[in-house]
């Protein structure tokens, strides 16, 4: 005989089994858009490696001999000295721009070096100071690595060219079972809310959640910029 | 007698290393033992043949330059390593400074500047590009980048350093650490060397001002 209350019972378990299911169901579906996301990243890292090695080792090699041809030319041949110099130009930038592609010395040395690295080589030609502490102990995964080397590189470089800033902190920090970057520059800042900058900053965000990492930026107009990034170890 | 400079060159890509190998045999003084293409073979050829200088590459397959001196360091840390590659960057003569190689020099460089470095480093000097140099000189002075007494010894001389100013035997360091008890007195030599100290005691008491001790 089925009551009323009997009834009741029976449908409020079979809505509790269903309701856990979906959580479950929407948990499975959280980590595979994770996993995607997290494939996605590694496939634009792998693809940049690649475009990067192409750069350094097509146009960088053709480059190299045709500014020491051009050398030679310059002393016996009486060539305008500003070709020669027009020519090493153009190899310093193809080869920065294979190392900012694929940074070959976060695999060589590792991220502090590769953190000393890109603000030095962002930063020496501009009119700013800048500062940077690194104290990470051991050296992170590699995921980890590329993902705090990339978000610094946005971030930098977003203070360098957009920002006006005349003054650029980089903190790198071991903090319990987790490893926190800091970057802060006295620049002109922006209103978060305005899109003029999302792109960037919605980038940085999507690559930090795909790796499980917080996330933060504060900035106001006038104020400066502070972003901040938290990666579980 | 065969009295010439052996060497071992280490460098993935063959074309660059025959190049060298080549230019290296034409000078009387050199001889060239073995040449290997990654840093794993390097470390077994140096423990094989103990050559007079070693000449090796950064960016290398299985294991890169750095965790191959490393390893190398750490079983013959007599070893004399010309590190010979085409990064200029500033952070790679660092790094490859404080490994403990005795000298850095650009592949792009003249035979006559290698043969020069390979000279130098076998007689016991240190060959590094003078815009290093400068750095290090200028950093000395200002006293500004040596903020720790630790950045100027390798990592395996720090490990080597916390054992012993925690109060451990040189044999219980060797122990530890897995390396002959020559191996362990050699680092424990070149801390306080390079600690400029001369006795344990004084280690430990420098440690202390430091507040290195635990």
């Amino acid at each position: 005989m089925n009551g009323p209350k009997q009834t009741f019972d029976e449908e409020l378990l079979f809505l509790q089994r269903s309701q856990d299911e979906l959580r479950q169901l929407l948990v499975a579906e959280q980590l595979t858009l994770r996993n995607l996301a997290q494939r996605l990243w590694s496939q634009q890292e792998a693809e940049r490696a690649r475009l990067s090695q192409d750069l350094h080792d097509g146009l960088g090699q053709i480059l190299t001999a045709l500014t020491r041809k051009l050398d030679v030319a310059v002393i016996e041949q009486g060539v305008d000295a500003s070709v020669a110099e027009l020519a090493a130009h153009a190899l310093s930038d193809v080869r920065q721009l294979s190392r900012l592609m694929r940074p070959r010395i976060l695999d060589d040395l590792g991220l502090a070096a590769a953190l000393n690295w890109l603000v030095r080589t962002l930063c020496e030609h501009e009119q700013l100071e800048s500062s940077i502490e690194i104290d990470i102990e051991e050296e992170p995964s590699s995921h980890v690595a590329i993902l705090v080397f990339r978000i610094a590189q946005e971030a930098l470089t977003n203070a360098v060219r957009h920002a006006n800033a005349d003054k650029i902190s980089v903190f790198a920090t071991r903090v319990g079972k987790a490893l926190r970057l800091d970057i802060i520059d006295n620049g002109r800042g922006f209103n978060l809310d305005t899109a003029a900058q999302g792109i960037g900053i919605a980038s940085m965000r999507d690559r930090a959640t795909a790796f499980s990492a917080e996330f933060d930026i504060q900035s106001r107009p006038g104020g400066g910029c502070h972003i901040s990034l938290l990666v579980p170890l | 007698m065969n009295n010439k400079i052996r060497l071992i060159v280490a460098d993935d890509h063959t074309l660059v290393r025959q190049g060298i190998v080549q230019m290296l045999s034409q000078h009387e003084l050199f001889e060239v033992i073995c040449e290997c293409e990654d840093g794993q073979s390097m470390v077994q050829a140096a423990l094989k043949h103990n050559p007079d200088v070693l000449l090796m590459d950064i960016s290398m397959p299985k294991m890169n330059g750095l965790v191959a001196i490393d390893k190398l360091l750490h079983h013959r840390p007599e070893a004399k390593i010309l590190v010979l590659t085409m990064h200029d960057e500033i952070e790679y003569m660092h790094a490859l400074h404080q490994s403990g190689a005795k000298g850095y020099m650009l592949k792009e460089s003249s035979t006559e500047q290698l043969a020069e470095a390979i000279l130098m480093i076998h007689q016991g000097q240190t060959y590094f590009p003078k815009v290093l140099l400068k750095e290090l000189a200028e950093s000395k002075e200002t006293g500004k980048v040596k903020e720790s007494i630790l950045d100027n010894i390798t990592r395996r001389e720090r490990e080597v350093f916390f054992l012993v100013v925690a109060g451990r035997t040189t044999r219980e360091i060797a122990e530890l650490l897995d390396m002959s008890h020559k191996t362990a007195e050699n680092h424990r030599g070149r801390i306080l060397a390079k600690m400029n100290v001369s006795n344990t005691a004084e280690l430990i008491r420098l440690a202390a001002r430091k507040g290195l001790l635990e």
